[in-house]
């Protein structure tokens, strides 16, 4: 199904047109979801793949595309730290738990947290309604040396979240635990 | 409830002194129609318009179409900025090919596009 663009935003006008050179450096096949990119110090490209559960990486100097490290879930928003630390986020869409990984230098991953879609409702106790717990979608790029920022995102048709009341502690951390294999590997231009 | 709304939340991890989480803060909650900026880069943005165009925005708002799918930039999905040496000044931009909002002449190869904008990015937020 094709749906024009005027359905969505009848009210964008584009502006002006003028476009520029645009150059692809890397493909991956048809269905395959790129869904951020982050820009590590070096100018390394890191793209999640939401469809093939890991983030590729892309160095421009030699033009390369390799598997920088595969996860457990579904990537979506990724940013790096100070330390040259990669975060991210995941999940798979319109199901829970939503994920926060840390992903060292080596591409070795570690899950840093873990968020339950059913505890989040229990805290947005006023919430009218709800969809099923999204993954989460985006990381705000702001890592400061105290906390991590993120994006949770949830349609409308749901269920209707507890009116319980704030829960306790809704987020169960794993520090050093449930490591995923990792690591810079094998060209992958095109997404198996 | 308008059934085009959608709830988006921002959340909070602390890291405490250990470097483990802790509890989790909803920073933000907010109602809001379909989301319209998909990705946002200091300099130029990206609305999520389906499979079609990129829009660039100056200081006094003004938008500028850069691509669109006679340039290959069909279902734009996040942009940054190139940090290397001499490739400051391009846009990284990803695509999915129309995976999820299919254009017309069908779902095409996922893309890593790069786009020479002529300006340099600059960080949304340094510290929090």
């Amino acid at each position: 199904m094709v749906t024009p663009t005027e359905d969505y935003y009848s009210d964008h006008d584009g502006g002006k047109f003028a476009p520029i050179e645009a150059t692809t450096v890397a493909t991956w096949k048809a269905r395959s979801f790129l869904e951020n990119l982050a820009v590590d110090a070096d100018g390394a490209v890191f793209v999640t793949v939401y469809s093939h559960n890991r983030v590729d990486r892309y160095d421009p100097a030699p033009g390369v595309t390799t598997t920088f490290a595969e996860v457990p879930a579904p990537p979506m928003g990724l940013a790096f730290d100070a330390g040259g630390v990669l975060w991210m986020t995941g999940g798979t869409l319109y199901e829970g738990p939503g994920f926060i990984w840390r992903v060292e230098r080596t591409g070795a991953v570690r899950q840093w947290c873990e968020l339950s879609g059913r505890h989040l409702h229990e805290r947005l106790h006023d919430a009218s309604q709800w969809a099923n717990a999204f993954g989460l979608r985006e990381f705000l790029p702001a890592i400061s040396s105290r906390s991590i920022w993120a994006n949770r995102a949830a349609g409308t048709c749901g269920f209707r979240g507890s009116d319980s009341g704030p829960s306790c502690p809704n987020i169960r951390g794993r520090t050093g635990s449930k490591s995923t294999r990792a690591g810079r590997g094998s060209a992958s231009q095109d997404a198996d | 409830m308008d059934q085009r709304l959608r709830t988006q939340i921002s959340v909070r991890v602390p890291i405490q002194r250990d470097g483990s989480p802790g509890a989790i803060e909803i920073a933000q909650r907010v109602f809001c129609r379909r989301l319209r900026i998909r990705n946002v880069r200091f300099a130029l943005q990206s609305p999520r318009i389906p499979n079609t165009l990129w829009f660039g925005s100056s200081p006094q708002v003004l938008r500028t179409t850069l691509a669109g799918p006679e340039q290959g930039m069909i279902g734009i999905t996040a942009c940054a900025f190139g940090r290397a040496p001499g490739d400051e000044k391009a846009l990284y931009v990803t695509t999915d090919g129309g995976f999820l909002i299919p254009h017309e002449s069908g779902v095409q190869n996922a893309k890593l596009v790069r786009m020479e904008v002529g300006e340099s990015g600059r960080p949304l937020l340094q510290e929090v």
